[in-house]
């Protein structure tokens, strides 16, 4: 089985690797570009991809709303669901994204059990919200791998749309 | 194609509307009634393609307005989808015996019902060629 | 999750604690999917508590009939839940006008009527039902529980679903006992 450094290999393409942290987003228009993300535990990783355009973008983002830590949302938006989402699509539509147009994924959304045992139920919660906030939008949500126990990492192929998630056991092409 | 949503809730059509607008599905106009005896007051008026219709509504059931709807020639060629509440075995049966060509259990996420429309279109379309 | 005010209270086929589960799986599979909201069970000391802090309480009450089975459900939840439910339903722009009560109060008796269904077909799916057009009247407060009363939390407020039952015997037209 390839591996995804296998199959997104940017050392033979020569193309870009964005790594992208929670509360942070990258979009881009290069077709040997892929965007990256790991450590998806409860986070949610938004994707969007755009065929006609040749765009694609990720945000991994943390926590539902801003009005549970606004200071934070003013410094870091892409924290949270509800001001993360519409400055990934921003910056998407300056690379010239489609919102019509754009396949969205949504990945993560794990619930990581505490060491007590118990869950905050963070992951359903975001999965939640990053729903909410695409239907407001009027975007519908084109496919998901949410839910589980485990952290994911999360590659995203700018030429084609193709992602391959892996968590720690296996690979899945979404 | 001309679409007729029959159900009780204003707010259920609306979302079914909203929808319908967004989904990839070519629509001349969109009907709205709130129980079977308008529904089919309507398509007696109007040429439409599409029923979306729940089952309980005050005046007139989806049921009972679905059984008029299979006993007239005029509708035959009427694609009619049950978006209902109703999950039963019993009511998913009788749906077949009126030519409903999908039924959608409430609750549903907006991406269910937009299947759903994609589906009928296109196999609408693959009739047509 | 829930009390219990009659012990005599009789579902056909399940226990008052498999009719509690089966009425939360209702709410939260309404509240997720159509409504994008988190549903999580509650306890009655948790509901009193956040409860005593809610101003103002819509109360949306379906009827239903199900073979010999009959009765309502009502869902009672704050006001400020209805419109947060509202806009997250209708997908409404918070730049948008305020919906009037009515359209709030439609969609309030829809998400009751959608509880109520769902929890119908999940206690016997071998059997059709009825549900009346809801009903939604404002409350200062929420009313004496049902005969069986489950609380839980929507988007961290709460909300008590009660499920009234009509004697089996006056459901089926027999004379009273």
């Amino acid at each position: 089985m390839r591996s995804a450094a296998e199959s997104f290999a940017p050392e033979l393409t020569g193309a870009r690797r964005l790594v992208i942290g929670i509360g942070e987003f990258a979009v881009s228009n290069r077709p040997g570009d892929v965007i990256v993300t790991h450590a998806l535990g409860s986070c949610i990783a938004v994707c969007i991809f755009d065929p006609r355009a040749g765009v694609a973008g990720m945000l991994h983002f943390m926590l539902p709303e801003a009005s549970i830590n606004p200071e934070r949302a003013r410094q870091q938006p892409g924290v949270f669901a509800d001001t993360g989402i519409p400055l990934l699509f921003e910056a998407a539509y300056q690379h010239g994204l489609n919102k019509r147009r754009a396949i969205v994924t949504l990945v993560g959304g794990a619930e990581m059990t505490q060491q007590s045992g118990a869950s905050f139920g963070t992951g359903r919660r975001n999965a939640l919200a990053a729903k909410n906030v695409l239907w407001r939008a009027g975007v519908f949500v084109a496919g998901q791998e949410i839910g589980g126990n485990d952290a994911r990492t999360l590659y995203l192929s700018v030429a084609d749309g193709k992602m391959e998630v892996h968590n720690g056991q296996t690979y899945k092409e979404l | 194609m001309r679409i007729l949503i029959v159900d009780d809730s204003a707010m259920m059509r609306a979302m079914i509307k909203r929808v319908i607008k967004l989904a990839d599905v070519p629509v001349d106009a969109i009907l709205e009634a709130s129980n079977g005896a308008e529904g089919l007051e309507l398509l007696k008026k109007h040429d439409v393609q599409l029923l979306l219709t729940d089952i309980n509504m005050p005046v007139m059931t989806g049921a009972e307005m679905l059984r008029e709807i299979s006993m007239d020639e005029r509708w035959r060629g009427l694609s009619r989808v049950i978006i209902s509440t109703d999950g039963s075995t019993v009511r998913r049966e009788e749906a077949a015996d009126l030519d409903v060509r999908c039924y959608l259990e409430k609750p549903f996420s907006p991406e269910v019902l937009r299947d759903v429309l994609n589906e009928l279109a296109d196999n609408d379309l693959a009739e047509t060629d | 999750m829930s009390s219990t005010n009659s012990p005599t209270t009789t579902l056909p086929k399940l226990t008052d604690a498999e009719a509690a589960s089966a009425m939360f799986q209702a709410v939260r599979s309404v509240a997720e999917q159509s409504f994008f909201a988190v549903a999580e069970p509650g306890d009655d000391r948790s509901f009193g508590v956040a409860a005593a802090k809610v101003p103002r309480w819509l109360v949306a009450t379906v009827r239903f009939e199900q073979g010999p089975l009959a009765g309502s459900v009502s869902c009672t939840l704050p006001e400020a839940l209805a419109t947060g439910l509202f806009d997250a339903f209708t997908g409404r722009d918070p730049g948008d006008p305020e919906p009037k009560p009515t359209l709030v109060h439609d969609l309030v008796g829809e998400f009751s009527n959608m509880v109520c269904g769902a929890w119908l077909t999940r206690v016997e799916s071998s059997r059709t039902f009825t549900l009346s057009h809801p009903s939604v009247e404002p409350a200062l407060k929420p009313g004496v529980a049902g005969d069986m009363r489950l609380v839980a939390a929507i988007d961290d407020l709460p909300v008590a679903v009660d499920l009234r039952l009509q004697p089996l015997a006056r459901a089926n037209g027999a004379p009273r006992a």
